[in-house]
């Protein structure tokens, strides 16, 4: 029991301040932590705020483009390091690994002094190249687990029948995974979508993103708008997850039929 | 010719990663022993002076301070996450689920929000201190913020799941044969777990030690939300040198020396373990 009480508690903790986010976003009184009231008024007034707007659209933008961008290389890179020789390909994930461990400022502050000697003009462009960065690794990973799922006979299978390469591939090895895909797709988006301290450091003065400026709010100090803003982020963040989630049980109950299968 | 198309597709990605990392990385080691201009550009003359200045007594408290806390934080979130992972482990397997799931949530939302929600709950006149008041511990608005201990809590809250997962991966995967045997054999629950589960999930511990300590050491806007000005930490001072000093060679140097200080550290870890994150996925 003891046990379970334990658990229930560090979860509840670990929701705590989003929940508390949430409430106060609905709370009546501009400023502490006294309830006073049910309102709407700082959706609205987020709503109107034409630059938080902008910035909002912005980080999608940056979010889609990212998304796109990373699933198509990290597909591409899982695939093709699977193709390689052993020592290559040892070399290749390794290279992935490192670039996933390199602490955020540091890759950072790496891509903007890059950028700068390169004379490359701040902005969507240069956030969308820095995202990708960061997001491509995951897809690589989650990719490259699951390639080890496809079984090597069935694509032999495939070219004796006389499928070219691609063909086989976008028959066999495409759908199997696709789950996976889809996975680094969201975590992709997600991470696009919270990512403050690369963005602050390569976007220039005119491209502020959702959270960049959520995180400027911030510092002048609390007021409800961030609120009602972080709670519809909130949402969208666990509406991806939540899809993540749906992908992954899938793949999970998948893999326990099989364990079944084989105890059988 | 074999070899393009052996590689082919594999190139896309690896050329992308070689320039927009292996090459800014090499870029900053060369820019860490460049020189800075009054105007705040940086001159092209050989220097050892930015490595210097990082024996400076300042700069080397900042760094002590930051890998510290990250230390700190890692021992906390261990603490903390590694019984919660051997709990779930022995969940049933519906509840287990959920309870992952909930974890995978809380991981992936956004973690300035979170760091947010922690500024409602601890800031003056906050949550925490009108629970406080009314239970009549304090009596006038306290403030918990822009503290060491707050900013080690906040940074422990954030990463713990980084440290559950790898030891949920590594505790699951025990066969429980083992225990009966242990039981069997006489040894009591202590002895089990003391010979027994830690051992086997010592590459779970090494695993989020490691993905726990490494964003830790970097990270700047929880010691800059939460511990205000007061805790200069190595995030903070790697950022203040690219924006408001501008002193680009400085902060390259600094990024260079933390760089190869948090390499080492995950060398050493990750050669304890097997596991290298990948439960995370």
């Amino acid at each position: 029991m003891g046990k379970r009480i334990y658990i229930f508690m560090i979860m509840a903790l670990l929701y705590l301040p989003v929940a508390i986010v949430i409430i106060y976003s609905f709370n009546a009184s501009k400023s502490g932590a006294v309830w006073t009231g049910f309102t709407l008024d700082w959706y609205s007034a987020a709503a109107r705020d034409g630059r938080l707007i902008d910035s909002l659209l912005m980080s999608l933008e940056i979010a889609f483009f990212t998304c796109i961008i990373s699933c198509v290389l990290g597909t591409m890179g899982a695939v093709g390091a699977a193709r390689m020789r052993p020592r290559a390909k040892q070399a290749a994930s390794l290279f992935m690994y490192i670039s996933l461990i390199i602490p955020e400022i540091i890759l950072g502050v790496a891509l903007l002094m890059f950028f700068s000697v390169l004379n490359v003009r701040y902005g969507v462009m240069t956030m969308v190249l820095s995202h990708t960065t960061f997001c491509v690794p995951y897809v690589f990973i989650m990719v490259s687990i699951r390639l080890r799922a496809v079984d090597p006979s069935f694509i032999e299978a495939a070219r004796d029948l006389g499928a070219k390469p691609f063909k086989a591939f976008a028959s066999i090895t495409l759908p199997i995974i696709m789950p996976a895909i889809a996975s680094g797709a969201l975590i992709s988006m997600a991470m696009s979508l919270d990512d403050v301290v690369i963005s602050s450091l390569v976007s220039g003065p005119q491209s502020v993103t959702l959270p960049m400026r959520i995180y400027s709010m911030l510092r002048l100090g609390v007021t409800p708008e961030i609120n009602a803003l972080s709670t519809v982020l909130v949402f969208v963040m666990f509406m991806l997850v939540g899809l993540l989630q749906f992908v992954q049980a899938g793949r999970r109950s998948e893999r326990a039929a099989k364990k079944e299968a084989r105890n059988a | 010719m074999a070899w393009l198309k052996r590689n082919i597709a594999g190139l896309p990605a690896f050329l992308w990663m070689a320039v927009l990392v292996g090459i800014p990385l090499i870029y900053i080691i060369v820019l860490s022993f460049l020189t800075r201009n009054p105007d705040g550009t940086v001159g092209f003359v050989f220097t050892l002076a930015n490595y210097d200045r990082i024996t400076d007594p300042v700069t080397v408290s900042i760094f002590m301070d930051s890998f510290g806390a990250a230390l700190l934080t890692s021992a906390c979130a261990l603490l903390i996450g590694y019984p919660f992972a051997y709990f779930v482990s022995r969940l049933d397997k519906k509840l287990r689920f959920y309870v992952l799931v909930f974890l995978m949530i809380a991981f992936w939302t956004s973690s300035l929000i979170r760091t947010y929600g922690w500024i409602i709950i601890l800031q003056t006149n906050g949550v925490l201190s009108g629970l406080f008041e009314r239970l009549g511990f304090i009596k006038e608005p306290a403030r918990f913020m822009y503290s060491y201990p707050s900013v080690i809590a906040v940074t422990t809250y954030m990463f713990l799941p980084f440290m559950i997962l790898p030891v949920y991966n590594a505790v699951e995967k025990i066969d429980p044969t083992l225990y009966e045997a242990s039981y069997d054999l006489g040894a009591g629950k202590v002895k089990t777990f003391a010979k027994i589960t830690l051992p086997l999930s010592s590459s779970g511990i090494a695993g989020g030690v490691t993905l726990v300590f490494v964003p830790s050491v970097g990270l700047y806007f929880i010691s800059d939300l939460i511990g205000g000005a007061r805790t200069m930490l190595l995030g903070s001072l790697i950022k203040n040198q690219m924006d408001s000093a501008r002193n680009w060679p400085f902060g390259a140097a600094l990024s260079v020396v933390m760089l190869g200080l948090v390499g080492l550290f995950v060398v050493f870890y990750l050669s304890l373990a097997k596991d290298n994150g990948e439960g995370l996925f």
